[in-house]
């Protein structure tokens, strides 16, 4: 059993907290911004465990690539928090917060007394076997990923041509639908 | 406290944070990255299980969530866009052409 570091806690209660201020953000450029640091400070949670290799495709493609097209894309289309409505409904909200804590709970009670030492691995046991740095270094990722994952990897290479070739298709401009909205 | 249960705990709130932004919140951008959360969450998830069983199974499966989350990103904004040029808005409740 390892107790966890101060730096980890740090890190827990900076990427809770960005998180809430995703969710609750009226600002969508805020939002997004605040999405960028919880992106940013999981990878450095991942750091903090081991997880080089993890932690460095998450700082580079999440919160490099993805959020930075989320904030371009939040721009360019200029949403004010004046153009973003919050529903008033208050049945929403209630049905929205039963089924995150709904859950929430659940998650809690089927993952965290497992992860203890009731007859599962322990991180403390792992770590003085030396074997967790060897799980997850890049090559041994790379070996698990391009053998035992095989298909899927090659299926995630056919999804991605496909989504690039959706982008294209809805991206263009629809000569149709703009020949007949001419004059509206 | 052991460090597995701080980084599940903290993917379990991520994940219900998700959950809670992407069905209270009526912008689809905002939805979007509600979902970018949610994904987030199972991945920190991923990541101590795979720690925990010492393989590198888990973090496999994290590198293919990332690719499914980018391409996801970016089918998602090129429709907020064509949608915005169409009707300037990408407020969720302005779409229910499919709603009988």
């Amino acid at each position: 059993m390892i107790e966890p570091t101060i730096l980890q806690y740090i890190l827990g209660t900076l990427i809770l907290s960005t998180a809430i201020l995703t969710v609750l953000g009226k600002n969508p450029v805020m939002s997004a911004m605040s999405l960028m640091g919880t992106l940013f400070l999981t990878g450095l949670l991942y750091f903090t465990v081991g997880a080089h290799f993890v932690g460095t495709v998450q700082i580079l493609i999440y919160a490099g690539a993805i959020c930075v097209l989320l904030i371009f894309i939040v721009m360019l289309l200029d949403l004010k928090p004046h153009n973003v409505r919050i529903p008033g409904r208050k049945p929403v909200y209630l049905f929205a917060g039963g089924i995150s804590a709904l859950f929430a709970t659940g998650l809690v009670i089927s993952t965290l007394p497992a992860l203890g030492t009731n007859g599962m691995l322990d991180s403390g046991v792992i770590a003085a076997n030396n074997l967790v740095e060897d799980a997850q270094s890049a090559k041994a990722i790379s070996l698990t990923l391009l053998s035992k994952y095989m298909l899927p990897f090659q299926v995630t290479a056919l999804l991605l041509l496909a989504a690039v070739m959706g982008v294209v298709v809805i991206g263009q401009k629809n000569k149709l639908t703009d020949s007949e909205g001419k004059g509206s | 406290m052991d460090q597995l249960q701080l980084l599940t705990g903290i993917g379990i709130a991520i994940f219900s944070l998700g959950v809670l932004g992407f069905l209270t919140r009526r912008s689809g951008i905002i939805a979007l990255m509600c979902l970018e959360l949610m994904l987030n969450g199972v991945n920190l998830c991923l990541v101590s299980f795979s720690r925990q069983h010492a393989s590198a199974d888990g973090s496999a499966l994290v590198m293919l969530i990332i690719l499914v989350a980018a391409a996801e990103a970016a089918l998602a904004l090129a429709l907020f866009v064509a949608l915005f040029r169409q009707n300037g808005s990408v407020e969720l409740d302005d779409y229910r052409m499919l709603k009988g």
